[in-house]
């Protein structure tokens, strides 16, 4: 049991490591992203785009933060998961905040009509 | 007294040694983690700026994303990265089954993947500088070039760090320091395919649209 303890390869952070989840994350980013491409390069797709490219990225994302990075509420990983979540919101006001804003810019200021 | 000698005697072991031997490990991963989500942030940054300055309007009268990127390229680079990522899953499972040579495998294919896709990106690159397409264009390519190559830049020193790992993984085996540096490493490498994702699907393919 001792030995176990310091032997650096029974940390549960190495035990965790699931080789088929990282092909399965592999081969789905992969297909998302070529489905991007596909929306981007055919014109009879295009009409999809604005909804495809936001849903195809966050799966990517969503796909890759559960099978690589592996967060989870398991005891390993609580805290990765707790942090990465106190995070998001920041991630929404830093991107989401600053993109409404100049969205709106030229309805609200004397920059109207100069964007278009 | 007796509590101060116990801090002493504590300090210099670590807190956390005598008990429980692991959790140095995990603080040490946590910790990285953190970093690592600082570093998000400044990602979060470059993406809130990019959107907006990639408005067609900010390019002054130069070229937008569409004249400069070939979306079949940009999904080759998308490719290596993710092919590279998952030589690092290989690394991970030799790693849990104690296989150095197949660490060494899986760091060497890792490094080789990386580096194609900095190649590449660096090929690109080079051939909008060489027709006077560079930041100083416009707002719209400073912001462009300010996001993917911070994220160039980031793939050039995870490259480092890979070689670095292969180095100390050779010579010194899994030890305490070699296997939670390749646990960060692990970290730090799927967070640039993480922001791969997001470059790609957001600058580059919503750019051509």
């Amino acid at each position: 049991m001792a030995h176990d303890i310091h032997d650096p390869l029974k940390h549960p952070e190495v035990q965790i490591a699931n080789g088929w989840g990282y092909v399965a994350s592999y081969v789905l980013s992969a297909l998302l992203m070529a489905g991007v491409l596909v929306v981007v390069v055919y014109p009879s797709f295009v009409a999809m785009a604005s909804f495809a490219l936001p849903a195809a990225a966050a799966l990517a994302v969503l796909i890759q933060i559960v099978l690589l990075f592996q967060l989870g509420f398991s005891k390993t990983h609580a805290w990765t998961t707790i942090s990465f979540l106190l995070i998001v919101p920041l991630f929404v006001i830093a991107v989401g905040l600053t993109i409404w804003m100049f969205n709106s810019l030229d309805a609200r200021t004397m920059m109207a009509g100069l964007m278009h | 007294m007796g509590r101060t000698a116990g801090v002493a005697a504590a300090s210099e072991t670590g807190l956390w040694a005598e008990h429980h031997h692991h959790d140095a490990m995990s603080t040490r991963t946590l910790g990285f983690w953190l970093y690592m989500l600082s570093d998000a942030m400044i990602f979060a940054g470059l993406f809130a700026s990019y959107a907006v300055l990639s408005h067609h309007y900010n390019a002054a009268g130069g070229p937008t994303i569409r004249d400069i990127v070939h979306p079949f390229y940009a999904y080759a680079e998308t490719l290596m990265i993710l092919t590279s990522v998952l030589a690092y899953g290989w690394v991970m499972v030799a790693l849990k089954a104690g296989n150095r040579n197949g660490v060494l495998i899986g760091l060497a294919l890792a490094f080789a993947l990386g580096a194609v896709f900095v190649g590449l990106e660096a090929h690109e690159f080079s051939g909008l500088l060489h027709q006077g397409i560079d930041a100083e264009r416009s707002g719209y390519l400073s912001a462009f070039y300010a996001l993917v190559m911070t994220h160039g830049i980031h793939m050039v020193f995870g490259l480092l760090w890979i070689a670095t790992m292969f180095a100390q993984v050779a010579s010194q085996g899994f030890t305490d320091k070699t296997v939670y540096r390749l646990l960060n490493l692990k970290m730090f490498w799927h967070f640039q395919a993480v922001i791969w994702v997001l470059v790609f699907t957001f600058v580059y393919m919503r750019g051509v649209l």
